[in-house]
């Protein structure tokens, strides 16, 4: 055979003679498995609501959820696997969908699923594929608030500015441009006016002393705090790290 | 009520082999998982059969909707199954199992093409409102799938230097 001839009528071919022996009879049987699946989860679904309202597990208000990263889940489900994604301020979904084309959610799978976005209740987002079936309420989560995607956009424009500006801030001319070497004071200055403008005021800033040198931030996006960190100026250091 | 199941029941007669075969060589199933898929699709498409009547191909959504069955059996067993089968191809001019595993390495998108264009022999113009693409898309598509099916089966086979 000429493979350089391949054509529609070799992939018939290679399907041919393959049949599909299941009477119409258990197709029947298995909708009314569905159906009876269906009703039991419809009947269910408030009894898990009262356990939740129960529990205390309250409807999350937008800025309770994580802004800082989502996680991409293989399976319907919260465990196995799972791949953790810093956010860049877009909609969840279209950051796990990204993730599932590049391989990084399953290196067999190329293709997004359809996705379905929930939170945690420690706020936490997470994406699960959506195999018809299911829901954020059937695996004990809320569905992601309304006004989520907003509320993430202002946090990373908050964090982009603040890591500009803690850089920008730097001691000129004795430390590298890139870096920041700041006083305690400078660098509560620096982050407390950056928050109150972008309109976080409400957060808190706690100071973390290491060496004279204040050079970097962390970030606790659910404790709405910004962590101020100092090291001997030769030591290694990160930009900015998230928690 | 019985007129609802005789015409789903006349609908699975005619369409249930060709969506096998175009799940079975396009999903890079293993016979059994596609057995699996391909029966809660058809329970699916026979407890939404009131509105399904009217798609534009019942037999196109059931091959998706055991499309993405089979990538939630995937998940379930945290496996990807491997594009062979347990029965064997009869056809003499068959690759003997090969091409349904280079098929199956192709992306999504083009397998769907190839299960609905040329396995269930849906017109371009059917495969683009079953898929909710445009026609162009699906020939995109199609010609990328058949291209990539030649690189690789070219790739696979050396080539013979002439005498």
């Amino acid at each position: 055979m000429n493979h350089d001839e391949i054509d529609p009528g070799v992939i018939r071919r290679e399907a041919a003679g393959e049949e599909f022996d299941v009477p119409v009879g258990d197709i029947r049987k298995r909708a009314r498995r569905i159906r009876t699946r269906r009703r039991a989860a419809a009947l269910l679904a408030p009894l898990a609501l009262a356990a939740v309202a129960a529990s205390g597990y309250a409807t999350m208000r937008a800025d309770e959820v994580s802004p800082n990263s989502v996680v991409c889940h293989a399976e319907p489900r919260t465990i196995g696997d799972q791949v953790v994604v810093t956010s860049n301020g877009a909609n969840p979904i279209e950051v796990c969908a990204g993730m599932w084309r590049d391989g990084d959610v399953n290196p067999s799978v190329t293709e997004a699923p359809d996705l379905l976005a929930c939170t945690d209740e420690a706020g936490v987002v997470r994406v699960i594929p959506d195999d018809g079936d299911a829901s954020c309420s059937k695996l004990g989560m809320q569905d992601l608030p309304r006004g989520y995607d907003e509320s993430a956009r202002r946090y990373i424009a908050m964090r982009t500015e603040l890591v500009r500006r803690f850089k920008a801030a730097g001691t000129p001319g004795t430390t590298p441009a890139d870096e920041a070497c700041l006083t305690r004071d400078d660098a509560f200055t620096v982050v407390r006016t950056t928050l109150d403008r972008e309109g976080f005021e409400a957060w808190r800033i706690t100071a973390h002393d290491g060496g004279p040198c204040w050079n970097f931030l962390s970030f606790d996006d659910l404790g709405k705090t910004i962590g101020i960190h100092s090291s001997d100026p030769g030591m290694e250091k990160l930009p900015y790290s998230t928690s | 009520m019985q007129d609802t199941w005789d015409d789903f029941e006349a609908f699975y007669e005619e369409t249930r082999s060709p969506v096998f075969r175009a799940v079975l060589t396009a999903s890079g199933a293993q016979r059994h998982d596609a057995e699996e898929a391909v029966a809660e699709a058809y329970a699916r498409a026979y407890l939404g059969w009131d509105k399904l009547q009217t798609h534009p191909s019942p037999a196109a959504w059931v091959v998706r909707t055991a499309f993405n069955h089979r990538i939630s059996m995937w998940r379930r067993s945290r496996r990807e199954v491997r594009a062979t089968r347990d029965t064997p191809v009869t056809d003499a001019e068959s690759l003997d199992g090969g091409l349904t595993e280079l098929i199956a390495r192709l992306p999504r998108g083009q397998r769907e093409v190839l299960a609905l264009r040329i396995l269930l022999d849906l017109s371009t113009e059917q495969t683009a409102a079953a898929l909710h693409v445009s026609e162009g898309t699906v020939k995109t598509q199609l010609h990328r799938a058949l291209a990539a099916l030649r690189r690789q089966l070219s790739v696979h086979e050396p080539r013979k230097e002439p005498a």
